[in-house]
């Protein structure tokens, strides 16, 4: 059976930078998500081995990104659209672990690519060492939960998937801060 | 190598590629004389410990596992014990094994990241894993099958591949099926072929000819390879408890750099795979110094680019161990354990680990149950001043060949060493154009 996997990364120690485990804990108790969907809160561990597994069809990032929108704006990112780009910015490699553009670009090129990936991106306000998250990062947690909810409910009926909001084409880099 | 001599060098690497966190090399010489060898940390200081203070005492294992994803059950584990310590809980034997087991996992997963896809590429020629992927697929599947299985022995015994929530104050809250060990063990004996081609693998590699003799720190036992607790051993001599950890530490501040450095019976030291290879070498399994042997390093080692091999040699001594464990657990049968009780509320505590880098101690004292104060000790900063002391021993023997040479052995030490900065807030940029 096929699978769809929730990824969240990021600290939690870093203010804003824990929203991603702050909506999947929120899709966790939300006791409606449908069957083949997995949650896995990934940290700040090393990704390298999370797009390997060949029972995965689709796989949602949920992420703090900085967009340069106000804080607490969210954009849903098609992956896949895009993996050309990706590709071409994919081989910076500056940190200890694989981080998830490189984990894509090298999933891409052993052949072990998902057929699609989705990135649900939150604009932080504060990702200094503290712990919890700023009140406009606070605010969008429901907004985007509800929006993976559409977006699992979709992939159920196997529609076509939604487009990407506003935006077709970006540029997408990581960098350790 | 050496086109042209180099009597004046400038050499700023901003942020050294393919280590956790921001490091810069400076280095600059006149007339042949070196003036300047730094290894810059410009981290903000991370304030882990104040996140630990006023927090209840069962919590502080969770928060501390999230300070470093890639040292998560070594935090996880280091905290622990500091807290099982201060409070006089007592492990059973059971749980000291999966303890064990689960560090194996963290250990091989480490390793293997750090050997083959931040070390390899540099001796590959080529720029990183990725390009690797392309011109050999089988090296980085073959990484990313072990780095899979250690990952699937987190998940067995404390419910998830990294950030560790399955143990508790006293035991675990998470036990492992009979079957789910079986499956890892058959799983373990079956990679004894990318075991062979990784020691096969890192023989041919020509690591750099340098030795620098200094001093090697790590924990020790008398029966086993020791990663837990255990006492704190130097290979000049001294055997100390862990409680004395900070007369060896001897943190003191550099204007050049946001972390602390450290040092004990000389300007220096080296905590890591090599300075445990030095002092447990007896304790290893007969498989792992027969691995040893492969790659020609024996102890005392004194060349620290052979960190990296040390940890191959690591890497066969978890999994091996690891098997041998499962055996220990199946025969005393694999049981739910209350976790044990605390004998009291207040107290303090020191923990002892080695992490995949190096020893790693935390320090509380617990108040009515809530942790009054915090010290955190990473293995990174006590290996500073040591690379610091190896680049300024290594640039006068090179110093006359090119600058694109110098600066490549330079990085690949300081890579040697598989530093952790910091634990970087792993923050997607997206333009949108």
């Amino acid at each position: 059976m096929s699978r769809t996997l929730i990824l969240s990364i990021g600290s939690e120690l870093r203010g804003d930078d824990g929203v991603g485990k702050a909506i999947t804990a929120r899709l966790r108790i939300s006791n409606s998500l449908p069957t083949g969907v997995e949650i896995v809160d990934c940290g700040t561990g090393d990704l390298s081995t999370i797009l390997m597994r060949p029972d995965i069809k689709k796989v949602i990032i949920v992420d703090a990104a900085n967009m340069g929108l106000l804080p607490g704006e969210w954009r849903r990112i098609l992956v896949n659209d895009n993996i050309s780009e990706i590709l071409s910015e994919g081989d910076r490699e500056n940190s200890h672990g694989l981080g998830i553009i490189q984990t894509i670009v090298l999933s891409k090129i052993l052949g072990t690519l998902p057929e699609e990936i989705v990135i649900f991106g939150i604009q932080p306000q504060n990702i200094e060492y503290h712990r919890g998250l700023s009140s406009p990062v606070i605010s969008t947690v429901t907004e985007v939960c509800k929006a993976i909810h559409f977006e699992l409910e979709l992939t159920q009926t196997e529609e076509d998937p939604v487009p990407n909001y506003l935006f077709a084409q970006f540029k997408l880099t990581e960098s350790h801060i | 190598m050496a086109e042209s001599r180099t009597k004046d060098l400038d050499i700023n690497i901003h942020y050294i590629t393919r280590v956790e966190g921001h490091g810069n090399i400076v280095v600059n010489a006149r007339n042949g004389i070196l003036e300047q060898c730094d290894l810059e940390i410009i981290e903000s200081p991370r304030f882990f410990e104040a996140m630990l203070r006023g927090q209840p005492f069962a919590q502080a294992p969770t928060l501390a596992s999230r300070i470093c994803g890639i040292c998560a059950v070594a935090h996880s584990t280091t905290s622990h014990r500091a807290v099982e310590k201060a409070l006089d809980v007592k492990l059973t034997q059971q749980t000291e094994l999966l303890r064990r087991l689960n560090y194996h996992g963290e250990m091989l997963d480490s390793h293997v990241l750090h050997a083959y896809m931040l070390v390899a590429p540099d001796f590959l020629g080529v720029g990183s894993v990725i390009p690797l992927a392309k011109t050999a697929p089988d090296v980085v599947l073959r990484a990313l099958r072990m780095k899979q299985l250690a990952g699937d022995i987190c998940a067995a015994i404390c419910g998830r591949h990294t950030h560790p929530v399955g143990m508790t104050i006293g035991g675990f809250s998470h036990f492992p099926e009979k079957e789910q060990l079986l499956q890892l063990k058959d799983r373990l004996q079956a990679l004894s072929s990318d075991i062979d081609a990784t020691v096969e693998l890192f023989q041919g590699l020509n690591f750099p000819d340098f030795e620098r003799d200094t001093e090697y720190i790590a924990l020790w036992k008398e029966d086993e390879y020791c990663f837990i607790d255990g006492q704190i051993k130097s290979t000049d001599g001294g055997l100390w408890p862990i409680e004395e950890y900070r007369n060896i530490t001897n943190e003191y501040q550099q204007q050049h750099s946001s972390a602390k450095h450290a040092r004990n019976q000389r300007q220096s030291y080296m905590v890591g795979a090599l300075a445990r290879f030095n002092i447990n070498f007896d304790q290893l399994h007969p498989k792992a110094k027969a691995a040893a042997n492969a790659l020609d390093i024996k102890p005392k080692c004194t060349n620290p680019y052979l960190n990296t091999a040390a940890q191959v040699v690591e890497v066969v001594h978890c999994v091996e161990d690891a098997i041998q464990i499962i055996d220990r657990l199946l025969d005393a049968g694999i049981r739910w354990e209350e976790p044990t009780t605390p004998q009291r509320y207040s107290g303090d505590g020191a923990g002892a680990c080695e992490a995949p880098r190096g020893i790693l101690f935390h320090d509380y004292s617990i108040k009515s149950g809530y942790i009054t104060e915090a010290n955190c000790i990473i293995p990174t900063g006590q290996n500073l001043a040591n690379i610091e002391a190896d680049m300024r021993s290594l640039v006068p023997v090179i110093l006359n060949t090119s600058q694109e040479h110098i600066s490549q052995q330079l990085e690949m030490l300081v890579r040697a060493y598989d530093p952790c900065i910091s634990c970087s807030a792993h923050m997607l940029e997206v333009k949108f154009v």
